[in-house]
């Protein structure tokens, strides 16, 4: 079972952050911070993200992801799994 | 799952706010300085928060202090990583102070090899900055800043560069320091030596009118004929080699300064009309006195 964790070449700022007022918003721009580039990340992207403060394996995080919106695990399984696989392309997670 | 990442190209970058940008730059060049064991110290704009700006204050650009020994290597390092040189430290400003540069992923940075008003080696400096600094989160990742006490005295110096009549950030500092935070930042002013620019930034540079550097100062923040700042630079260059130093800056074109302003290259003819454009304001003195 793989482990998933961020790469620590990588920050990220919330959109919450950029103003003083409080906004509904539910985007994340994460930098890779040796290639340069900028990814912006919505939805349940954010979560699998702020989820990943800690290495998790991919068992729990497809758990996390069915428990935070009430789904079974099978539901979320498949979105999760590939939406990570395009985090660890981006090289934005490692994968071990 | 309707979660959707976006690999963001330079057309996707208008995605991106601004200061999500400049956030994330600071993070980038900390991790760039991290990575090759130089000392930075991020400087202004979201590097200092609402403890010493206004609230909404926005930025465009970053600053950072690097540690002189440090600097070479820096900048090797920004160069290699993608970053163009916008303005040598030779034609930056008046004070040979910053070097800015571009990303085109980052947006623009302004790399200071030392912070001008604090008066004294700039290696001395940064080592007393760097023995009080502290740790940002910026962009999610831990940066070095000055503590909130050199941040606000900073802010105080930097807008002794500024020649505007009404100073926002010197205002909003004014008015939001209880009399024993006034009293930490001006301890540390004299720590420092950076009386000069402090007393230029809140209106009291008189009481040093007999100071070398006061007329440096006048011009530098307040409005004053350009043949005042010229003189004012010579009068305080150190050592024979600054003054001609300081003479070839006046009377040589500052191409940088010029492509920035006209948004592009400039023609060798406009070059020309710059140069000749110092003598005939020298004329113009010559006659005024005569």
């Amino acid at each position: 079972m793989p482990t998933y964790s961020r790469n620590p070449a990588t920050a990220f700022v919330s959109h919450d952050e950029l103003s003083s007022r409080i906004e509904d918003s539910n985007t994340f721009y994460i930098a890779h911070l040796e290639k340069s580039t900028i990814s912006v990340v919505d939805g349940v992207g954010m979560l699998i993200w702020e989820l990943l403060q800690k290495p998790l394996t991919e068992e729990d995080l497809v758990a996390e992801v069915a428990a935070t919106f009430n789904e079974s695990q099978e539901t979320v399984h498949r979105g999760t799994v590939d939406f990570m696989q395009s985090l660890v392309d981006e090289d934005l997670v490692l994968r071990r | 799952m309707s979660a959707s990442q976006r690999h963001t190209a330079e057309e996707a970058l208008s995605e991106v706010p601004l200061k999500a940008r400049i956030l994330l730059s600071h993070a980038h060049l900390q991790h760039l300085a991290d990575t090759h064991g130089i000392d930075i110290l991020h400087i202004k704009g979201y590097a200092f928060g609402t403890d010493t700006y206004p609230v909404d204050r926005q930025s465009t650009d970053v600053d950072v202090l690097v540690r002189p020994d440090h600097l070479g290597l820096f900048v090797t390092a920004l160069k290699d990583a993608g970053w163009k040189v916008v303005t040598t430290f030779e034609s930056g400003s008046d004070f040979h102070h910053a070097m800015t540069v571009y990303h085109p992923t980052w947006g623009l940075s302004d790399i200071h090899r030392y912070f001008p008003g604090l008066d004294a080696r700039p290696e001395d400096v940064f080592d007393e900055l760097w023995s009080h600094r502290r740790i940002k989160n910026l962009g999610g990742y831990e940066c070095t800043t000055v503590s909130v006490v050199d941040a606000r005295a900073l802010v105080y110096v930097h807008a002794a560069r500024s020649t505007s009549s009404v100073k926002p950030d010197v205002v909003h500092l004014d008015e939001v320091l209880s009399e024993s935070e006034v009293q930490l930042v001006q301890r540390r002013v004299r720590e420092l030596n950076a009386e000069l620019a402090f007393a230029a930034a809140r209106g009291s540079l008189d009481d040093y009118s007999q100071h070398r550097d006061y007329l440096l100062w006048k011009s530098s923040s307040q409005q004053v004929p350009e043949y005042i700042r010229w003189k004012a630079r010579l009068r305080s260059a150190r050592g024979l080699r600054a003054k001609a130093s300081t003479l070839r800056d006046i009377f040589f074109v500052n191409t940088d300064h010029l492509a920035m302003s006209l948004g592009r290259e400039p023609t060798r003819q406009e070059v020309r009309e710059k140069f000749f454009s110092r003598f005939s304001a020298l004329t113009r003195i010559r006659g005024k006195k005569n």
